[in-house]
Parts: structure tokens; sequence; C-alpha cells
């Protein structure tokens, strides 16, 4: 009866509003904190997103029909009956891997991360909406949307992303999302472009237009040339040292006051990485051992994890293609099928330059031609999280975008300018892959990167049948001597680029010597088809030229050996050179140095000192460099070479805290003398203790990251594994009945930063294995290797 | 004595109960609290405990911590570890914690429903 006389009581009130408040705090995120209720509740948290385990599913896609058959290193072997089914498998499974980091690297792009991360990210959103990121995606998703085979890989694989998200749970969403406390919006044909934009602006934009204008201006014509000319490297049959400065006494064609930016305090460096290439290089039948082509290629790109790459393999009634796709693209864009093997490295041409604009007070006209002209104003809406939207106002002319205004100056050197970069051209890159992955012949693949525009890359070829081919691919501007090396006028319409003919790009096909090769070399010999700058380098070429040219045949195995050459070219070529000026020293590490193999392994003592000389010797030449504020680096490598070979009493060898005037014999001894001494009580003792690499997760949180790698390589080796980026991943092909590959990347298929499987797969990768890329040239190709089937019909 | 044995009893049938309503309904992930807040009401209908905030307490942290232990060794991936680079927190602290919220608020929810009727 007691328990009857219970009546409803107030005492409850205050602790139920203590709770709630609880609730509330504990489910969303609050300044660094992350939702603790969600994260740590073991039924949905971030324990959840540990399970990465696989098994077989039954998917019931209404109007797709696929299989994918997962093998033993979870690498997807799609299979379908025609091309829609295809693109939304690959949506699919690729999401199922990776969605985060697309996702990601979609809001990066075009500048929306302070929609999901908060206001701290608007600075660098106002900066890629300035660059013309959103508007440039914008207009060419409606170009890419007009043809109709782009729309249908579009449209299909976009449909195989949402059908995964839909799936979706707190759950099962990748951790990131957890951590950072959003959650994954519908894909679409736009993200699809951001993600494209992206990786073509890593490509394409380094420039120092700023820098060089300065340096031009305080140094005047004749030592800028001098310093920072526009040469080529060769090692030419006798192997000796050459460089053909390539503009030796012709003008510059542009002359306009530079004297505006003599006074710049500072010179921003470039956000970009000037040193992303890669290596690839085809032999022909006769070159290898096996009397099959080869093709081997290694982009060095930023090392992420999850990886830029992501191996797959896609077979429909159209074509079976194997290879490496980018999450969030439909395609592979560095692969192989039966016929073909095609590769990629980066041209490295200049495709983004500024110009200086006459403009009115209020950005509403500028000075063109001798009259005033209206610029177009576009007003980008970049969302907030938690906060209203803010709105930015960008000014474009004929020539592009006004980045930097009086409302936004990150980098004063260019307010007021106009920036053109062929990445702001409507094109359709994605038709080029969509095109290769189904090329059976050397016309399909001409046909194939026709499309291709930005950034320029060297895509290489080669077929059964045993043909092979480079071509320097892309839109490139017809410029006079100098052009777009500097800041231009932007005054003339005349100063707006034409293109460079495609067929008057650098190209070679089946040439005698039975390989071809490109390493972010400079591929232009001469001016012909117009003046073309870029950001080259041609030492690592010079090795696989030097290496390919010997009368052997080659072998997978030679291959192997090729990518993960340790040789730094510069040391090669510079040792001998400085030896000769260490006179009358019994100094022990110089007897070593004259034995040495040039290579740059982990445990290389040798290599952590020539790398100090080296630096030394640079740092005492170029010291009347260091006085100007718009130095953004000093001369080339090669350029110090030269001067050391050919002009050892030039002004730049005297050491101005001395009052003595030195040579080249003298700086070279005096900086082998200052190392020495500091060498014997240094605590480094191996190059691994310098050359530490970094696996850098997307979202920049070190606990999501791997860092401080210990590895051999360097960036003037073919193996350039240094800090931050490197060889993202190395790829084997020989075309015969059936291709026969190997390959490898630094992480997991699955992008998950919880993987218990990454540190293997670095070590891995580190330590230069290779893995057996399985082919499958139908659904019971390997039946021992598939591990997961996933069956929608 | 046999009132301790009671409430020992009592955690591990409300952990038991507690595990699998969060194994059952996961949206939304406070969905166990509203269930803990009605068991509150019974057990002061019944008259089941008058510590029922402790009992509560432990009933949560258990059904919190030993899951997370379970698929942690179950997953066997470094989630724990990554907590704690990003806390600068030992792990230990971390599960610590994964206990301590689970716990308050099942105690709390407990509690609440028991204070309902007087």
């Amino acid at each position: 009866m007691n328990k009857m006389k219970k009546r409803i009581s107030t005492g409850f009130i205050f602790p139920l509003l203590t709770l709630i408040l609880m609730v509330l705090v504990l489910d969303r995120q609050i300044k660094e904190i992350p939702p603790a209720g969600k994260l740590f509740n073991p039924y949905i948290g971030v324990v959840q997103s540990e399970d990465n385990s696989m098994s077989d599913r039954t998917l019931g896609f209404a109007g797709s029909n696929f299989n994918v058959l997962f093998d033993n290193r979870e690498v997807p072997h799609v299979f379908t009956s025609n091309a829609s089914d295809m693109y939304f498998a690959q949506g699919y499974v690729t999401a199922s891997q990776r969605l985060w980091q697309m996702d990601f690297t979609s809001y990066a792009s075009v500048g929306r991360l302070s929609e999901v991360l908060g206001e701290d990210f608007l600075t660098y959103d106002r900066m890629q909406r300035r660059m013309g990121m959103m508007i440039s995606s914008k207009e060419t998703l409606e170009k890419m949307e007009s043809d109709p085979e782009t729309k249908e890989a579009l449209d299909n694989y976009t449909a195989g992303v949402n059908a995964y998200i839909d799936e979706l749970s707190y759950r099962t969403i990748p951790v990131e999302y957890k951590l950072l406390d959003y959650y994954p919006e519908a894909w679409s044909n736009l993200k699809t472009v951001a993600i494209m934009k992206y990786m073509s602006s890593t490509l394409s934009g380094y420039e120092e237009d700023a820098s060089s204008t300065y340096m031009r201006a305080v140094l005047g014509d004749e030592h800028f040339k001098k310093l920072y000319p526009d040469f080529a490297y060769h090692n030419d049959s006798t192997g000796e040292f050459v460089v053909d400065n390539l503009l030796d006494s012709l003008p510059y064609a542009q002359e306009i006051d530079y004297s505006f930016i003599e006074s710049s305090s500072i010179i921003n460096p470039s956000e970009y990485n000037p040193r992303l290439g890669s290596n690839c290089w085809v032999i022909a039948p006769e070159k290898s051992a096996t009397g099959n082509p080869i093709l081997c290629n290694d982009p060095h790109l930023n090392l992420t994890l999850p990886s830029i790459w992501f191996e797959i393999q896609l077979s429909s009634d159209q074509s079976n293609t194997y290879g490496y796709a980018i999450p969030g693209v439909p395609g592979i864009i560095i692969g192989f099928n039966e016929h073909v093997a095609w590769g990629l490295t980066n041209g490295a041409t200049d495709v983004k330059d500024w110009y200086k604009l006459k403009l009115k007070e209020d950005y509403k006209e500028y000075y063109l031609d001798d009259k005033w002209q209206p610029t177009k104003v576009n007003v980008e809406e970049i969302a907030i999280r938690g906060k209203d939207s803010f709105f930015d106002t960008i000014y474009r002319t004929d020539f592009g975008p006004v980045v930097m205004d009086n409302t936004f100056d990150l980098t004063p050197e260019v307010t007021n300018m106009s920036l053109r970069w062929t990445l702001h051209d409507a094109s359709n890159e994605i038709l080029t892959f969509i095109k290769l992955n189904k090329a059976q012949n050397y016309s399909d693949f001409i046909d194939a990167i026709q499309h291709y525009s930005c950034p320029v890359q060297n895509f290489h070829y080669a077929d059964r049948n045993g043909e092979i081919a480079m071509i320097h691919q892309g839109k490139v501007f017809r410029k006079e001597i100098g052009e777009g090396k500097f800041i231009q006028d932007g005054t003339w319409s005349e100063n707006l680029h034409s293109f460079i003919d495609n067929d008057a790009l650098p190209q070679q096909k089946n040439p005698e010597e039975g390989y071809l090769y490109s390493a972010n070399n400079n591929p232009f010999s001469n001016f012909s088809n117009g003046y073309v700058n870029g950001y080259y380098s041609d030492l690592r070429s010079s090795k696989i030229k030097s290496l390919l040219a010997q009368n052997k045949k080659f072998s997978i195995e030679d291959m192997k050996e090729m990518q993960l050459d340790n040789t730094n070219r510069l040391a090669e070529l510079a040792l001998p050179i400085l030896l000769k000026e260490i006179k009358g020293s019994n100094d022990e590490i110089l007897t070593k140095l004259q034995n040495w193999n040039y290579t740059y392994n982990t445990d290389s003592e040798l290599a952590l000192f020539f790398e100090k000389w080296w630096n030394e010797i640079a740092y005492l030449t170029w010291d009347e460099l260091y006085v100007y504020s718009g130095l953004l680096h000093v001369p080339d490598n090669v350029v110090l070479l030269d001067f050391l070979e050919n002009y050892p009493t030039d002004k730049y060898f005297d050491n101005l805290s001395t009052s003595d005037v030195e040579n080249a014999s003298d700086i070279i001894q005096t900086s082998f003398y200052n190392i020495r001494e500091d060498f014997n009580d240094q605590e480094m003792v191996s190059w691994q203790d310098t050359n530490k690499i970094y696996l850098v997760h997307p979202s920049q949180i070190p606990a999501l990251s791997k860092l401080d790698i210990k590895s051999d390589g360097h960036p003037e080796a073919l193996n350039a594994t240094s800090g931050n980026w490197g060889p993202s991943m190395r790829i084997i092909v020989e075309l015969g009945d059936t291709p026969k590959a190997y390959g490898i990347y630094a992480g997991t298929q699955n992008g998950t930063p919880l993987s218990n499987t990454l540190d293997t797969r670095i070590a891995d990768w580190k330590q230069g294995k290779y893995y057996e890329l399985k082919y499958f040239k139908n659904e019971s190709s390997y039946p021992e290797a598939v591990i997961n089937k996933w069956t929608s019909k | 004595m046999k009132k301790f044995f009671k409430e020992i009893l009592m955690v591990f049938n409300l952990a038991t109960l507690s595990i699998i309503v969060q194994l059952l309904f996961q949206d939304p992930w406070w969905l166990f609290i509203v269930v803990l807040m009605v068991l509150g009401v019974l057990s002061s209908v019944l008259n089941l405990s008058k510590k029922i905030f402790v009992v509560g307490f432990f009933a949560g942290a258990i059904s919190w911590l030993i899951p997370t232990i379970y698929f942690r060794y179950t997953f066997g991936g470094n989630s724990f570890e990554v907590l704690s680079e990003l806390t600068t927190l030992p792990v230990f602290i971390v599960y610590f914690l994964v206990a301590i919220v689970g716990g308050v608020l099942s105690g709390l929810a407990l509690y609440v429903g028991a204070k309902m009727f007087s």
C-alpha cells in the first residue's frame, strides 16, 4: 500500500536539467573539444571506426549489375557488362574505402572548409575562391557535362558514391567525421570536378613571377640571366657536364616599369611545391630482356595519409583496365589494359602568369587598350559553421581574377593584379582518362590526350605491339622571350597569349635508341614555336638517360632497381670537381669520398657530409643575394655547378665576410674544412638522421599522420624521397600476352588512419618492396586470391 | 551484506540491460538515458535501492568500458592511441574518461527517474 502513495515530486527537476545540459554538451563539438558523448560511446563512437573488416555482400541497387572481387590486398576488381554500371560500382567501392578523403578534398579545393571546420578557415577559403577554384570548377563542369560520355561517367560515379552515403549511420561514417563532428553531404559531379581542379592546382600552382620581377629589377638583365637562366642540362654521349643557356644573348621582350616592386618589403614564397614531379620511362622490345615493352612510372607527389592513389581494376564490355585512380574521380589515371600502358610526369611548364592592372578605386573598371572597361563581378557566399555566411566580392578582367585587392591582401606584392592560369579554362581532362582506359593503340592514345589541358603532363605510352611514345601535353602559352617569367602588363589585350598547337608540343615516338623518359626536365630544345619557361629539373632525367643508354637489355628487376636508385645525380657530377680542389690533405673522409658511389642510403655517412658541404658552398657563394628581401631561392644547383666548373673567378665567389677576394677553389676548400670541423662533433651521423619523411593527414592532425620516418633517397636521386613528398606510387608494367605488373604506394586501400596494417604497408613502400598487381582477365583468373565478393543485381 | 549483494546484482542487471538497449538502438545515441530514467522510476516505485546514483554510475561505467575493451581487442585498431595523442592524455586516462562519461550519464538518468516520485 505504501508504494501506492508515491507522488510526483519536483526534486527531479534540477538533476534532469543537469542531465539535459550534459547530453547537449556531450553531443557537439565545443571549441577544440570533440563531442565526447558520441565519440566515447562504444556502440557508435570512435572504437567502431576501427572495424574495417570485409565480408561478402549482396547489394540491391535497382538497375546496376556488377560483381566486385576483392583480392588479398583489398584491391577491388570490378566486373560489369557496361560502362554505366562500371562507374557506379567504382563510385560505390571507392566511397566505401575513401569517403572522407575525397569529400574533404572537394571542400578544400573550392574554398568550403569554413562550412565544416569553422571561421578559422575563412582566409584559406577566400584565397581559394579568389584564385578562381570555385568559378572554374563550375565552368569546367558545364563543359564536361556537354559531352555525353563524360556525363555518363560522372552521373554514374556520383550515383555510386551517394548509394554508399545513403547506407551510412553515425557508427559507420569514417572516423574523421566523428573527430571533426560533421556528416558527409551528398556527392555531386561538381565535387568530382573540384578534385580534378585540386590536382591541377597542386601540379601547376607553383610560380615565382613576383620574385623574378623583383630580382631582375635589382640585379639588372645581365646578372639576372646569368643567375636564373632558361637552361637545359645535357649529359651528352661523352658523359661530360654541359649546360645549354637557351637564351644566351636574346633580350627579354617585355619592358614595363618594375620600380613598383623594388620597394617590396618581402615577396611571399609560393605555397606550392616546385619539386613535385615524377619519373617515367618506357623501353621498346629491343631494349627489353623478354622482348616485351616495359613502362615504369613513379609520380612524386605530396605524401599523404590516406594515399592520393586508390588501386582498382575496372572491367566492362568496352575495356578491362587496371591501375591507380584518384578517389573522387571516375576512371583510372595511371595504368594499363591488355593492349596499352600509360604513365605521367608533371610537365613543370609555367601556366600561371600575373598581369599588373590599372584599376579604378572601386574596382568596377580597368584600363585596357586605351579605354576603361567594366570588370566582371562575382559575389561568393562562403558558409561558416555556427556563424552567418561571409560574402566576398571578386572582380575579374580579361586576364583573370583580381586575387588580391584592398579587401584582401595576403600577398601584397600582387595586389591589383590579375591571375591568368590555364586551370581557369573549361576543359575536359576526365574524357582523356575515359578514353585512355579503353585505348587499344597509338591512335586511340592520341585521340584521348588531345582533350587534356591542365596541368601540362608528359604522357608516356607503350603498347603490346612494341610502339612507345612520349608527348608533352597540355595548354602551353605562346610567348615572347621572357614573357610569363615576370609580371606582365595588363593594360594591353595583345599581352594575352594564345596557345602553342598540340602538334608543335615536344613529342617523340619509337626513337632509334629504344627508350623514352621524362623527369620534369625541360623538353623544349628551341623556341621556334614560341618561348616557354617552367620549373624544370634536368638532373634526374639525365640519370635515367645514362642508365637506359647502357648497352644491355632490361628486365623487370632492373627496372625496380632503377626506380629505387639512391644515387644523387648532383653529387655524381659535382664531387669530382670539388675533390680536385682539396689538395694536400690526408683526411680519411677524402679517401672515402673518392671511393663513394654517390648513394643516399639510410646509413650513409658520406651522403650527409656531401649534402652539408654542398649547402655550405652554396651559402658562401650566394651570400651577395641574401640582402635582397625579394629573394625566394638561390640559383639552381646546376647553375652553381656551371659557375664552379666554367666561371671559377666570378665575383659571386667572393665571400663578403672576409677582406680577401675568393675564387671557386677558395670557397670549396673553406666550406670543406668548415664542415669537416663540425662533422666530428655532431650527433647526426648518417643520412637517415636528416632525411625524415612525413605522411601527413589532410586534416594536419599529427595523431592521424605518420611523421619522422627515417628514409633513404634524395630530391636529385631517382628515388626522390624527401620531406613530405616523393614517389607516392611506383608501377612497372610489362606488356605481353597478359600484362605483368608490379606496384606499391604508401598506405592502405582503406583510408582509415586507424588501420592496423598501415605501418606494415608504409614499411614495405619505404623498403622498396613491390606487390604483384593481379590483372584479372576475367572473374575466375585468380580464384585463390579472391577474399571477398560484392554482388549487385 | 545481503543488501550489498542485491545492489551488486542490480548493477550487473542494469549494465546488461543497458548494453542490450545500446546494441539495438543507436540513434539517437542518448536513447539509453531515457530507458534508464524509466528504470529509475521503477526502482523508486519498487524501493530497490537508496544508492540509486551509485548503482547507475557503476552500471553505466561497465556498459561503456567493457564493450570498449571488447571492440578494441576484436578490431585491433589504434583509435585510443589517436585519442590519446589528440588529448595529450595517457591511454588509460582515455579509458577512465569513457567509464566516467558512461557512468555519470547512467547514474544521473537513474537518479532523475527515481526522484520523479516522492
